[in-house]
């Protein structure tokens, strides 16, 4: 692969993580092409140019072809919303003479060259990671990570690779569609988020490859089958192959405690987390008010509850009735619940992702 | 996309503590967080059904924990609106230590939130504003208040009592706790003891808690519950728990509720939790990773390390005064020596501290004047370009004064040009110098030889150990390394390495090691200019002749003696020799004795020998350890030491050495003398002691007992060939 596109998809909040991303892509990769797919509205008064410079390009949402974007939008909370719009970018950025485009969540680090890895898309189309490689042993193991993986989807979509050939757009197009229709945070009826529709990828596409390195993807949810040890010339081996990336999914959350409880005595797996605690603080951006995201809050400022937006998607009609749901003045849909449904707004927020 | 079985943890309702009291008001938790102010964080939480128990609070800065306290004062209004007495206030003072630290590298505009949760449930108290205070107003507080606030409130004789190390320590008990304590979640005053109640579950669960629950454990660990002559299981099934105290040695009751969520909400005895159900759904009963995952989370970045360090107090010397001392030091000199440690030599006891003094001896017996400067303020780096560097000055093993170097280089420089006699430039440690200035320092002395001796590897790397997040040996590897990225030395290490090339360019230096495997580690490491390298051993051994030892018959004399010198510190091993006390101290084959100085921590189930070396008495451990009959000195230091004294010292006394392969001159010394045994883990290590094999090796060692004398030697006064230039010149 010689022209290499590499995006990622976040909102303000988590620009310290991408940062962290983008900076330990440069190094590993940096002839890639790193794209920052921003879910959000520019905070007043900061200097996106500078809080962007790790990354070659941006890209917002309203680039790409959403039908009625603000009221599409608002039927997601932050994760859905972040998640949803992949599969446009994708399909945007192999709009193009890339020869692979490459996704990792914002909340990865990359610590080796993925060359090998994407060698792999001389004889395939698309690779995925699965969230374990190696089944655990003990019911409650079990129950945590496999059963887990059966309910949240077999594939980690915080990384996929995409060959620029026709199999690789059919993914990517397929992809976007399926997202437009639903990705929402809804396991009850089967969905989650972008990530439980790959499931279905490698039954309706040809050259999937299934990564099974342990070095990709390493993460709260397989770390109980990966050993991570340290060589004497520096470099970080996991079951004895070098560590591609890891996933901090929920870093400084229920993540610290999945991580230390499956790495067990392996505690070379907190030398790797912990750093990225220090890198995180590190990449610190000044300007960003804590928890923001301008699509988390009506045009007045108000706070929007999931069940609101969780109303939106479940009825047609309201749907259609308002293109633009964040607006409060005259026959808005924040006046429509205030007559109709003023439950719905003063509703505690419980539920759905919060930005950090 | 993130997956994860705990994803509920993330969908939290509202589950804060409010103040909604009423005169009917019998169960659930009421509270308020009513002020954070000068005086501390106040305000009330209540436990409807037992408004006689004193509930802990805990304070968190912006999710860092700021201290704690217990609801136990009273409150009329409260008292009134529920018709009953009610001593629910709480008042956490301000940590000012540990805060100001931690404030003082903030924006003093920069917005931090405090956030109140009941210790047990782990629920927020409702506050009556939004908990935000900037950075300069916290550290308004913590100056003006929190000092003279704790230390009123402060219970030295608790603390003392509940914390042995400290006691042992000999520091400030008040001192201790405003620095570490509280972080360590120890309690400054004495928790109030509830009073128990059982009624019939409780029996139930209290008998199933006592199944596992250790009395004497508890009691030592709880002086205050043993003070009080309650029944411990019944003490921590009531009130213990919610205390943060843990029923045995391994189940952690502060983790478990941090881990289990469930089991915190529903407000359930973690322990009986634990037995009943949690031990079958493969709940953890304590922190994964033992003392290793301690020792990585307590890993800083060297220039957070030495912040806490205190800085000698005192004036400046005048200028004049330190120029006439310097003057009477040469004028009756035939060579002059300017020597740079990172402590004063004089004022600290330690192995390079007695080697210091020693060589500054040795260079007395030459009538060379002997300078000495180490950096007023103590660092684990280089100091900032920038930074005035002010030094302490011995001379001659005398104390002259404090000054800064800019000034001590400028009276040097106009007497080292006219001193015309030899001149050596002696580099022990360059942490707290900065590279500029000793190249000027360098340049004002004008030489004939500069030396760097390789006491540790702090020209390889600011973790001077080489040990990878102080927690194992990373081998030094290159600075773009994987290793080198995620470990706290890393950040900095290629800036250092830049120094400390700019250092060596300007000073041309022989490098001494005092090991070969240090030299042999360090030469195919670093890329650093050099004029010459050379081992120069600090101590040698020579063999002497002994008596057979007389037959011992009695059951102690027969008992396999393990011994560990120095300092209770990660980088010695301690934490592997700790666990071999806790596994083995039980067996009867084996005795274990720490020898320390006094002052250094120790553990309950290890005899400990007061030990201390001195330049007047540098035989008091030999001394110690052959008195004792240690059979095995523990040398478990996880990285290449470049020169153990204890080692040599061990061996002197007739012990033999356990040590790991990456021991560096330790497992060198086993090697050679083939006095001891050398493990690749602390697996193998273990099996020595839980099969045969210790017993046999003691037995074999005590029928054929060696014994060498110790000679004193290497120090830069005593490597020959630069003296024998010199006279040439």
């Amino acid at each position: 692969m010689t022209k290499v596109r590499c995006f990622t998809s976040f909102t303000f909040s988590y620009l310290t993580r991408a940062t962290v991303l983008a900076r330990t892509l440069r190094e590993a990769h940096p002839d890639w092409e790193l794209w920052a797919m921003i879910v959000d509205v520019p905070p007043p008064g900061l200097d996106v140019s500078e809080s962007l410079a790790s990354f070659d390009r941006v890209l917002y949402p309203e680039q790409l072809r959403f039908d009625r974007f603000h009221a599409w939008l608002f039927k997601h909370d932050i994760v859905e919303a972040c998640t949803a719009v992949k599969g446009q970018a994708l399909s945007f950025l192999l709009e193009s003479d890339a020869d692979a485009v490459v996704y990792f969540d914002p909340d990865i680090a990359v610590f080796h060259p993925l060359d090998t890895v994407l060698e792999t898309l001389n004889d395939h189309s698309v690779i995925l990671t699965p969230h374990q490689v190696t089944p655990n042993t003990t019911a409650g193991h079990v129950r945590d990570n496999e059963m887990t993986s059966l309910k949240h989807g077999v594939y980690n979509l915080g990384f996929c690779a995409v060959k620029n050939d026709e199999t690789g757009r059919a993914f990517a197009d397929w992809w976007a569609r399926s997202l437009q229709i639903a990705c929402y945070d809804d396991v009850e009826n089967g969905i989650f988020t972008d990530q439980k529709w790959c499931d279905l990828v490698p039954a309706f596409f040809p050259r999937v490859w299934i990564e099974r390195d342990p070095g990709c993807n390493v993460a709260s949810w397989n770390v109980s089958t990966r050993h991570i040890s340290f060589t004497g010339d520096g470099n970080i081996l996991v079951n004895g192959s070098p560590l591609k990336f890891y996933h901090y999914t929920k870093i400084n959350a229920v993540g610290d405690l999945m991580t230390e409880k499956y790495a067990g005595d392996n505690v070379e797996v907190m030398e790797v987390w912990n750093w990225y605690k220090r890198a995180i603080k590190d990449a610190h951006v000044e300007g960003i008010p804590s928890g923001y995201w301008n699509y988390g809050r009506f045009d007045n400022g108000e706070k929007i509850p999931k069940t609101a937006r969780v109303l939106l998607r479940s009825r047609d009609d309201l749907y259609a009735a308002f293109d633009n749901p964040f607006a409060t003045d005259g026959d808005s849909y924040y006046n429509w619940l205030l007559r109709e449904h003023p439950e719905v707004l003063t509703t505690p927020s419980g539920g759905g992702f919060e930005p950090v | 996309m993130l997956t994860n079985a705990f994803q509920n943890l993330f969908r939290r309702s509202d589950n804060r503590v409010y103040p909604s009291i009423t005169p009917k008001t019998r169960e659930g938790l009421h509270g308020c967080l009513e002020d954070i102010g000068p005086a501390g964080i106040r305000g009330w939480l209540l436990d409807g059904s037992a408004c006689d128990t004193h509930l802990k609070v805990d304070a968190y800065l912006d999710g860092q924990l700021l201290g704690s306290g217990y609801a136990n004062r009273h409150r009329p209004d409260i008292s009134q609106v529920i018709g009953r007495p009610a001593d629910c206030e709480f008042l956490i003072p301000w940590e000012a230590a540990s805060l100001v630290r931690e404030l003082n590298k903030l924006k003093p505009t920069q917005k931090l939130r405090i956030r109140v949760l009941a210790a047990a449930s782990g629920r927020e108290i409702a506050a009556t504003d939004d908990g935000v205070r900037t950075a300069g107003q916290l550290l308004d507080y913590a100056v003006h208040t929190a000092a003279a606030v704790l230390a009123e409130e402060f219970d030295a004789a608790f603390y003392l009592a509940n914390n042995p190390d400290v006691a042992a320590s000999g520091t400030d008990p008040f001192e201790h706790y405003c620095i570490h304590g509280w972080r360590e979640g120890r309690l400054s005053i004495s928790p109030p003891i509830a009073p128990v109640q059982v009624v019939g579950e409780d029996e139930d669960r209290i008998a199933m808690i006592r199944t596992e629950f250790c009395e004497s454990y508890y009691l030592s660990k709880n002086p205050d519950v043993a003070a009080a002559g309650i029944d411990p299981a019944k003490h921590y099934y009531h009130s213990g728990w919610r205390e943060g105290r843990n029923p045995n040695k391994t189940f952690d009751t502060h983790y478990y509720l941090e881990a289990n969520d469930d089991v915190l909400k529903a407000g359930l005895n973690p322990f009986w939790h634990y037995l009943v159900a949690g031990r079958k759904e493969e709940r953890v009963a304590s922190r994964p990773g033992g003392y290793r995952r301690s020792i990585i989370d307590l890993a800083r970045v060297p220039e957070k390390r030495s912040t806490d360090y205190v800085v000698p107090p005192g004036d400046l010397i005048d200028n004049h005064l330190l120029a006439s001392h310097i003057n009477a030091a040469l004028a009756p000199a035939v060579g002059l020596v300017i020597s740079l440690s990172h402590d004063c030599y004089i004022r600290v006891i330690g192995g390079t501290q007695i080697f210091i003094a020693d060589e500054q001896r040795r260079f007395a017996d030459r009538q060379y004047a002997y300078i000495h400067l180490s950096p007023r303020r103590a660092q684990m780096t280089l100091t900032p370009l920038d930074a005035a560097c002010e030094v302490q000055v011995v001379i001659n093993g005398d104390f002259a004064g404090i000054t800064t170097l800019e000034s001590f280089i400028a009276i040097l420089g106009e007497r080292a040009v006219g001193f015309g006699k030899p001149r050596m430039f002696v580099v022990h440690s360059v942490l707290g110098f900065n590279e500029e200035q000793l190249v000027k320092l360098r340049t004002a002395l004008d030489p004939a030889r500069s030396v760097f001796w390789l006491h540790d590897y702090t020209s390889l790397c600011e973790g001077f150990n080489l040990l990878r997040d102080d927690l194992a040996f990373c081998n030094a590897p290159p600075v773009n390394s994987m290793a080198c990225r995620i470990c706290v030395y890393g950040a900095g290490r290629a800036r250092h390495l830049d120094r400390m090339q700019r250092l060596f360019e300007g000073c041309d230096f022989d490098v001494l090691s005092p090991s070969a495997s240090t030299l042999d580690l360090w030469s195919s490491r670093t890329q650093l200019p050099y004029a010459s390298t050379a081992v120069h051993p600090h101590s040698q051994l020579v063999s002497v002749a002994v008596k057979e030892p007389p037959a011992t018959h009695d059951a102690e004399d027969q008992q396999v003696r393990i011994g560990f010198v120095g300092f209770s510190a990660s980088s010695k091993g301690w934490p592997i020799f700790s666990s071999l006390v806790d596994e083995f101290h039980s067996d009867p084959r084996y005795r274990f004795i720490h020898f320390a100085a006094r002052g250094v921590s120790s553990i309950p189930e290890c005899e400990l020998v007061i030990t201390e070396s001195t330049p007047d008495d540098r035989d008091a451990t030999t001394r110690l350890l052959h008195e004792h009959r240690i059979d095995f000195l523990a040398m478990l230091s996880p990285w290449p030491e470049t020169f153990s004294f204890v080692a040599h010292e061990a061996i002197a006394a007739g012990c033999r050495l356990l040590c790991f392969s990456d021991s560096g001159n330790v497992a060198a010394l086993v090697r050679r003398t083939r006095l001891g045994a050398v493990f690749d883990d602390t697996a193998t290590l273990r099996s020595f002691f839980t099969g045969d094999e210790a017993v046999a090796v003691a037995r074999e060692a005590r029928a054929h007992p060696h014994r060498f004398r110790l000679i004193h030697s290497g120090t830069t006064a005593t490597v020959k060939h630069f003296f024998q230039e010199n006279a040439a010149t």
